[in-house]
């Protein structure tokens, strides 16, 4: 079956260094392939664009200027179409035989309200409308945790529709498999695109106090399409200052994972906010699908799978024992690390892995066909 | 008028109404008498079709009696008809009865009128029934769920315990937390004269406040402050990077009005 995942950010075939929505798009696709569907991820042309840099070609995707997405879906005839967020909802519209699945993927109203630049409402307003316009249409939605059930159903009122009756399936992250085992030396690996709800606060002297004169590479840097450079804050900004730590500029997303290989931890830490408790923070999944523990707070949803599954150690950034208590276990000893590092890939087979995550949208999607 | 289902009960009809057997609650014979019907008095919950019920078939003041029903029936109700009750109706039950049915559901004290329904009891919740103030109360309880459903917040604080009256209806997941700060802080009925800054103050970082307010003045009623007065007052007094990110208008019934909005605020720059 033909199925269409339009996505609103680079994909990780493209090359180029990537995000969450991109690799969801991507995650997606692979995990639909597997369960025998036939699809095709369409990015933007306008991102490719914006993005000014060499991307690659790849296959099973397809760069299409947005006000050419009806006719392609039309000329397809896809059995539907995956919108990842609701970005392109400006660009669709009711069409005979094109269904639309929305991936109500991040709490972008949660996340624009962690920034403080000035044009909050009018980004509020575009997000808003969007959301509603891409759920009144919707056949289906996905969500990528349990968290976001009532979320999802809030806004399917809002919407005019009827929770009950709009088929909804959580599909988890999915991420390839990617297996490592921890180097002979501890090493650590810390952060992901900086961005306005990061927050790095006290726990990173924390984690750099704790972890000695052992390696901490840091991959923080300012996603490519983000207009205004977010504030890295005084603890970061001391501590990339001080020369502790090995920072990396954001690299193509197989460079990252295998600057994660082998690390014995990452940390990914943050603090305590309601965007935060909704967010299913994608590059622990990505690490953890490395098979490299995560020092995670407990309050996320991957908080909770990583403590259920022992892939890592969670740690309160608010409590300065908890986060030099996971340091400095994740420092010390490599059999439990490689017990964590065990258990992450475990997780990771049952709740990640393209095909098995993306396991119920298959279902619906063959169920329509 | 009032409908009194007294079921597969023999027992006489304890107030003036309408009694209604178990054969006269088909949804096509019941769904429209509930419409105009002033209060709901079920005697024999388990048989009564709860589950047929449209959401705004509940803006009707319903007395359901849990006399002589076991644990398990109880559990059982909860889904369709205990979930839905708010201030505004009534349970009769046996003490232990009313500890089971109203553990974890925020009921008010208030509700439970005992554990008998002699005439006097009926009699006295019919005189106080009124539909519209649950239909309001319902109504703002919807939107403040919603609102709420949005932010999923772990913690709540109660400002002036002005929400309490939504409670039952709002997400079963969120702690009440006696003193704040908290998630999110929610102000059930912002008065004319309360000052925001002291809301704004038990907002934990990253947190939002809800603001439920009345801001349509009615012909012959009070003064209110407009929607954009409420928006201004409490942004003015929130810190730097406060900001509004939804505002829901409140669905009166009967009629097209809508009185009261439902603001929701983010800490912004916490």
């Amino acid at each position: 079956m033909r199925v269409v995942v339009v996505s609103n950010d680079l994909v990780p075939e493209m090359g180029t260094p990537v995000a969450a929505p991109g690799l969801r798009a991507s995650g997606l696709a692979a995990g639909l392939r597997a369960h025998g569907h036939d699809v095709t991820v369409v990015v933007d042309a306008a991102v490719v664009e914006r993005y000014g840099g060499a991307v690659g070609d790849a296959a099973g995707v397809e760069v299409i200027a947005m006000d050419g997405l009806m006719p392609f879906l039309e000329d397809r005839i896809p059995v539907a179409a995956v919108l990842i967020n609701a970005n392109q909802a400006d660009h669709v519209f009711e069409s005979p035989g094109v269904r639309f699945v929305y991936d109500l993927f991040a709490p972008r109203l949660l996340e624009v309200g962690q920034r403080s630049d000035g044009d909050q409402a009018a980004t509020l307003d575009r997000i808003r409308t969007r959301k509603l316009k891409a759920l009144g249409m919707a056949s289906a939605v996905v969500l990528n945790g349990r968290r976001k059930a009532g979320y999802a159903a809030a806004w399917l009122e809002r919407a005019g529709r009827d929770p009950k009756a709009v088929p909804t399936v959580l599909v988890p992250m999915p991420v390839e498999l990617f297996e490592s085992s921890p180097d002979a030396e501890p090493r650590l690996v810390l952060g992901g695109y900086l961005q306005h709800w990061s927050r790095p606060g006290e726990w990173l002297d924390l984690v750099a106090g704790a972890a000695g004169d052992i390696p901490i590479e840091m991959v923080t840097g300012k996603h490519w399409g983000t207009s205004r450079e977010p504030d890295p804050g005084s603890h970061l900004s001391a501590l990339i200052e001080s020369g502790r730590v090995v920072r990396r500029e954001p690299m193509p997303f197989d460079e990252f994972r295998r600057v994660l290989a082998g690390a014995w931890a990452f940390v990914d830490l943050f603090d305590d906010t309601l965007e935060r408790r909704l967010a299913m923070v994608t590059r622990s999944v990505v690490a953890l699908a490395t098979g490299v523990p995560v020092i995670h707070p407990p309050f996320t949803e991957i908080g909770s799978l990583v403590h259920g599954a022992g892939a890592g150690w969670v740690a309160d950034p608010s409590q300065p024992a908890a986060v030099s208590e996971a340091v400095a276990a994740a420092t010390t000893d490599r059999g439990e690390v490689e017990g964590h590092g065990a258990a992450a890939l475990a997780l990771t087979r049952q709740v990640f892995e393209p095909k098995a995550a993306t396991a119920p949208l298959a279902a619906l999607l063959r169920e329509w066909s | 008028m009032t409908l009194i289902y007294r079921g597969r009960l023999d027992a006489a009809p304890a107030a003036q109404g309408e009694v209604l057997g178990e054969w006269d609650v088909l949804p096509a014979d019941l769904l429209p008498r509930l419409a105009t019907a002033d209060a709901l008095v079920v005697l024999d919950p388990v048989s009564f079709p709860f589950e047929s019920l449209r959401p705004a078939d509940w803006d009707v003041p319903v007395l359901v009696s849990l006399l002589g029903l076991g644990a398990d029936d109880i559990a059982a109700l909860g889904d369709d008809a205990l979930r839905r009750l708010l201030p505004g109706d009534a349970v009769v039950a046996e003490a232990a009865a009313w500890d089971l049915a109203s553990a974890d559901r925020a009921w008010p004290d208030a509700m439970w009128l005992g554990p008998a329904t002699a005439s006097g009891v009926v009699e006295r919740f019919l005189a106080g029934a009124d539909r519209d103030a649950k239909a309001s109360i319902r109504a703002r309880a919807v939107v403040l769920r919603r609102q709420l459903q949005q932010l999923h917040p772990w913690t709540a604080f109660d400002a002036g315990g002005s929400a309490s009256r939504f409670r039952p209806a709002l997400p079963s997941y969120i702690d009440w937390v006696g003193t704040p700060p908290a998630a999110v802080v929610v102000a059930g009925d912002l008065a004319p004269d309360a000052d925001p800054a002291a809301l704004w103050e038990a907002v934990a970082p990253g947190g939002a406040l809800v603001v439920l307010a009345e801001v349509v003045t009615v012909p012959g009623g009070p003064e209110r402050a407009a929607a954009t007065e409420v928006r201004d007052r409490v942004l003015a007094a929130g810190p730097a990077g406060a900001l509004l990110a939804d505002v829901e208008s409140v669905p009166e019934r009967p009629g097209p009005h809508r009185t009261a909005a439902v603001f929701t605020f983010l800490r912004g720059d916490a």
